[in-house]
This record gives structure tokens, C-alpha cells and sequence, in this order.
């Protein structure tokens, strides 16, 4: 658990006690399960978070150390080498279940280092023979035999060293249909990173997996359906990021340092993106988009995706009010822009929309950041703002007269918002 | 007794890690102990792209055969490739088919494009390993040399092939570089 919420929880424990909702032994117990607050715990931090450095340090060591390619050694000594390194390995593992199966430091430590040397050991293999065609194979090979290690040594880092493995094996599959089983790949870590949201959701370690499984989840995403990307790309990452970040208002939205929820920090940046992307004319010109058959599964899935998007938006309008809705719009707007293809290909249209709806919504975010008193969101939309004005200015694509009329509507939309901030905080003050 | 259960399961997965590990070995010792050995001349290379630091990257002149099963391929399809021995007992891709042969040398291979009757496949064997100060002379003897004199020895056996070892000339290609050295 982070110290910010120990600290809390400390503080909280007499309160409890006294309103008899905790058993001064359950308290008592609580403290020892936790350790005690301060020093100490940041002792302990550096050390688990140094120990799996150094341990990830000489792992990677010991397969460059290999990689080197021995002349000296036979087959039989490679492969002695090979075995002996998952020996190793595994007795490191297998002592800190048996003797420190309470200490985090030693199963992170083991685990991590049980995974390299894996990786050492299938790869030296690999070498000896000559292996070409399967790194995917020996990825996924690899990635399967250290899964369970994240489970029994209940590690954290094995768990993002996991989400690494799969998602270059997901990048590296020849066949197309293939590249489906990361679902699968997916779906064998998920009880275990649902577990330590539910355990431990404001600790650092949860953090980072939260961080590294949606990292990963985007990269797949992209290389599982390829594809449907080619035609539809950013119309489907900006339904996917759109869900990412309504997925973050809905169940990770819990108060706490904002970079320890990074559903709603990736997907408001991936929307804003994408977003951004399309509101340049050359990209809705060179978009080829095909849409003679409504069942392709192209369609299908953006239709599976769309569907999602809407129920989102339904549910974020009643759980937080309409006022949340423009930043979880993007990809209704984004798929009204994409329709307006069918009338105007040129993209006109459809950029014009684009631009509009990213210049209110900038002023938006501004507007919102200076009630807030938030200087984060008011940069985010001066910037945004900022970004949107400087690629028009050289967009040299969209034709004088569009140009001008954004700017003039720009140029007003600005001095209308600083005026309506500025008149309501006179009323107001 | 939760942490004995734990203990049991973790011996479960060491031995299913230890047995992959020593059944690749294994696999690939007995292809290259008991497969059949063919001789296979290599092709030159594009020199932008094969050099790879620790190991080379081996193109073969035979790379494509007819389809002999009626089977329609597409790019990325896993096929099997029949080899045969020519007259100067060179391998060569003799078939492909869809499903592997009764009785004839095979390698299991991933087809890439039909062109004027001949299906062309990626042979699995395509890298060489080779000691970390090795591997940039050898890409350019190699280079020079491949599509004249070069060949690479392979073993197969049920599939699966293995590069047995790299010629230059009458030279493994070690040797060739301890010389030119």
C-alpha cells in the first residue's frame, strides 16, 4: 500500500475503533500486516523497487552474456549452461515460496529474475540450433511458462514483464488470424491484476501493471485487427481510447494521485489525438474508406465498439451529468465526421467538423480548469487550443476561404470565452 | 498447508519449464544427429539487410516448387515442401503440398507468393548463429561468396530442419574466416 494511504488509514484506525466498526485487535492486526508507518516503509520501497532493478540488471546481463555466442562451448555445454541457469533460477524462486513467502522484496526479486533467466535459457537453445521462424514460438512459449509465476509468487513485476512478452509476440505473429489468441493471453493474467486492484489498488506496483496493461492492450489492438485499422483506423482507436477513459471514470476514478489511474489519462489523451489527426483536411483525402459490405468484420466491430460508445455515454451523462459528455463524445463526433465522407469526400466537411469540435472543446476545457481553479486542465486546453491554431496557420492544403473562416470563428470563439470568463468572474467576485 | 500446496504447484510448473526446455533440445539434437542431410546452395544477399550482428542471415537459391495436392495457398499458410537431391546432389524443392508426405525428406514451410506455376516458400532455416566477433566478417564472406560457391549443410527430419554447418568452398565458413584472418 502507497504511504499517502497508510497514513490515511493509520489516522482513520482510533476513529474506528472508537465508533466500534474495527475491533481494536482487528486494528492491531491491520498494523502489523501493514508495518509501521514512515521510515521504514520507504526503506522498504527502494529496496524492492532497487532489488528488481538489479535483479532485471543482471538478468539482461546474463542474456547478453550468452548472446556473445561461445565458440568454445559444445552442444552438451550449452545446453548444461542452459538447464543449470533454470536450476538456479528456479531454487531462488523456489526457496522464497518456501522460506520468505511473506517478503515482497524476495518474491518480486525471484520472480523477476526466474523470468530472464527462462528467457536465457529457451534462447540459448535457440542459438545452439540455429532457430529462425519462431520468435514468436519462443516468446510465447516463454511467456506461458513464466505466467505462473505471477500467480505464485504473487509478482507484480513478472506481471508487467508478462504484458511485455505477449504484446511483442502479438507484433511479431506471421499469421493475421493467429494474432486473435492474445485475447486469450489477456484473459490468463486478468484474475491476477483484478486481484491487486482489488487489494491493493493505491500502490505503486499496481500502478505501473495498471500502466503497462493498457499500454499493452493498445499495441495489440493495433496488430490483432490490422486490418480493420488499415480502413478504419482512427475512427476505432478513437472509439477504443473514448472507452478507456470512460472505463476510468466509471471504476477508476478513485481520489489519489492522478498518474496512478492511467485509464483516464491515456484514453483523454489518445481522444484528443486521434482527434486531432482529423482535423487535417490531407488525411480525410487520403482516407479510403470502403464501405460496399455493411458485414464485414470491420464494421462489425467498429458497430461493436460504436454501440459501447454510446451505452458509455448514456451512463457517463447519468452517473456524472451532461456536463461530462464533451470529452467522452469524441468518437460520435469523430464517426459524424466519417458519414459526412459519403456526402463531401473531399474531407472538407468533415475537417471543418473536426476543427469546430476540438476548438469548443478546448474552450471548454479552459472554461472548466479556470472554474476548477485547475491549472492542469486550463493548460491542457490552452495547448490544445494552441495546437489547433498553429496547424491551421500552416495547413497549406485547406483552401484561403476555409482558412480564413476557421480563423475569424477562431479568433472570436477565443475573445467570446475570455469575455464571458471575465464578465462572470466580475459577476461572481 | 496453504504454503506446501503452493510449493507443489510450483514444482509442477519447474518440471513442465525444465521439460520444454530439454524436449526443444532434444528435438532438435535428434534432427541433427539422425535427419537426413541435404546440401542447399545459397543466394546472394541484399547487403542492406542481412547483416543482423550475431548471427547471418541465409537466402537459398531453391526456394520454390510446384503444387503437387491441387491445394490453394495463401501468403503466410503453413505447407510442406518435398525435397529432392538433383544430379550434382544439390537439395531443391521437388513439391509442395498440404499435407506432409508418406515417406519423402520434408520441411514444414510458410508460403509466400505463386508466381508462373512455382510456389515460393520461406525455408525455416534462414539464420546462422555465430560467436559475437565472427559474425560481421562472416556477413561479408558470405556475401561474396554466396550464389557461387556457398552452400549450408541441413538436416531434416519430420518437418523440422536444422543448419548443420556453413560452407565457403570446400571450407566450413569458420574455417574460411580463420584463414582469411
Amino acid at each position: 500500500m502507497n504511504k499517502k494511504a497508510l497514513a490515511a488509514l493509520y489516522q482513520d484506525l482510533p476513529d474506528l475503533v472508537a465508533k466500534g466498526i474495527l475491533s481494536p485487535e482487528s486494528a492491531e492486526r491491520l498494523k502489523q500486516h501493514y508495518g509501521p508507518l514512515g521510515e521504514s516503509q520507504g526503506n522498504k520501497t527502494f529496496l524492492l523497487v532497487f532489488g528488481v532493478f538489479g535483479v532485471i540488471l543482471v538478468g539482461l546481463g546474463i542474456i547478453l552474456l550468452l548472446a556473445h555466442n561461445w565458440p568454445q562451448f559444445t552442444r552438451i555445454t550449452r545446453l548444461a549452461i542452459s538447464i543449470g541457469l533454470l536450476f538456479t533460477a528456479q531454487a531462488v524462486s523456489g526457496l522464497a515460496l518456501r522460506f520468505k513467502p511473506d517478503s515482497r522484496i524476495w518474491r518480486e526479486a525471484a520472480a523477476t529474475f526466474h523470468t530472464l533467466a527462462l528467457g536465457a535459457a529457451l534462447a540459448l537453445i535457440g542459438q545452439t540450433y540455429h532457430l529462425t521462424e519462431d520468435t514468436d514460438m519462443f516468446v510465447l512459449t516463454w511467456m506461458l511458462l513464466s505466467l505462473p509465476l505471477v500467480y505464485l509468487l504473487r509478482s507484480g513485476s513478472a506481471a508487467v514483464l508478462y504484458c511485455i512478452g505477449i504484446t511483442f509476440w502479438v507484433t511479431n505473429v506471421h499469421e493475421q488470424s493467429g494474432r486473435h489468441l492474445i485475447w486469450v493471453l489477456y484473459l490468463l493474467a486478468l484474475p491476477f491484476y483484478w486481484q491487486r486492484l482489488r487489494q491493493d489498488r493505491q500502490a505503486n506496483a499496481t500502478a505501473i501493471l495498471s500502466w503497462a496493461f493498457n499500454i499493452s492492450l493498445f499495441i495489440s489492438f493495433g496488430a490483432a485487427f490490422a486490418a480493420a485499422v488499415d480502413n478504419l483506423g482512427l475512427l476505432l482507436y478513437s472509439a477504443l481510447f473514448s472507452l478507456n477513459y470512460m472505463a476510468g471514470m466509471f471504476w477508476f476514478n478513485t481520489a489519489g494521485e492522478k498518474w496512478r489511474m492511467p485509464f483516464k489519462i491515456i484514453g483523454i489523451g489518445g481522444s484528443i489525438a486521434c482527434a486531432y489527426i482529423l482535423t487535417f483536411q490531407d488525411i480525410w483525402r487520403h482516407l479510403n474508406v470502403k464501405l460496399q459490405n455493411m458485414f464485414t468484420p470491420d464494421l462489425m466491430l467498429l458497430a461493436a465498439l460504436m454501440l459501447l460508445a454510446v451505452a458509455g455515454n448514456i451512463r457517463m451523462a447519468q452517473q456524472f451529468g451532461r456536463n461530462s459528455l464533451p470529452l467522452a463524445a469524441i468518437p460520435l463526433v469523430t464517426s459524424a465526421a466519417y458519414i459526412s465522407l459519403g456526402f463531401d469526400a473531399s474531407g472538407a466537411g468533415a475537417a471543418v467538423l473536426l476543427n469546430s469540435y476540438l476548438l469548443l472543446l478546448s474552450i471548454w476545457i479552459i472554461r472548466k480548469g479556470i472554474r476548477q481553479a485547475g491549472l492542469g486542465l486550463v493548460n491542457l486546453g490552452m495547448t490544445l487550443l494552441a495546437a489547433l491554431i498553429a496547424a491551421r496557420f500552416f495547413d497549406a492544403n485547406v483552401s484561403f476561404l476555409i482558412r480564413g473562416l476557421v480563423f475569424v470563428a477562431l479568433g472570436a470563439g477565443f475573445l467570446i470565452t475570455n469575455w464571458f470568463i471575465v464578465s462572470r468572474r466580475n459577476t461572481g467576485g | 498447508m496453504k504454503n506446501n500446496k503452493l510449493l507443489l504447484l510450483f514444482a509442477v510448473v519447474a518440471l513442465a519449464q525444465t521439460f520444454t526446455a530439454l524436449h526443444m533440445a532434444w528435438q532438435w539434437e535428434d534432427t541433427l544427429r539422425t535427419g537426413q542431410r541435404f546440401v542447399w546452395e545459397t543466394a546472394p544477399v541484399d547487403p542492406y539487410d542481412a547483416f543482423k550482428g550475431k548471427y547471418i542471415d541465409l537466402r537459398f537459391k531453391e526456394t520454390g516448387g510446384v503444387i503437387i495436392d491441387g491445394a490453394q495457398f495463401t501468403y503466410g499458410q503453413t505447407a510442406y515442401a518435398i525435397i529432392g537431391e538433383n544430379a550434382e546432389g544439390k537439395a531443391y524443392i521437388s513439391g509442395i503440398a498440404s499435407k506432409p508426405p508418406a515417406s519423402a525428406a520434408y520441411v514444414k514451410v510458410k508460403v509466400l507468393y505463386t508466381e508462373g506455376g512455382k510456389t515460393h516458400v520461406e525455408l525455416p532455416f534462414k539464420r546462422y548463429y555465430l560467436p559475437e566477433n565472427m559474425a560481421a566478417p562472416a556477413e561479408i564472406a558470405y556475401r561474396e561468396n554466396a550464389g557461387k560457391t556457398g552452400i549450408a549443410a541441413v538436416r531434416l527430419k519430420n518437418g523440422y530442419g536444422v543448419v548443420e554447418k556453413v560452407y565457403i568452398g570446400d571450407q566450413t565458413l569458420e574455417e574460411h574466416l580463420l584463414q582469411s584472418h
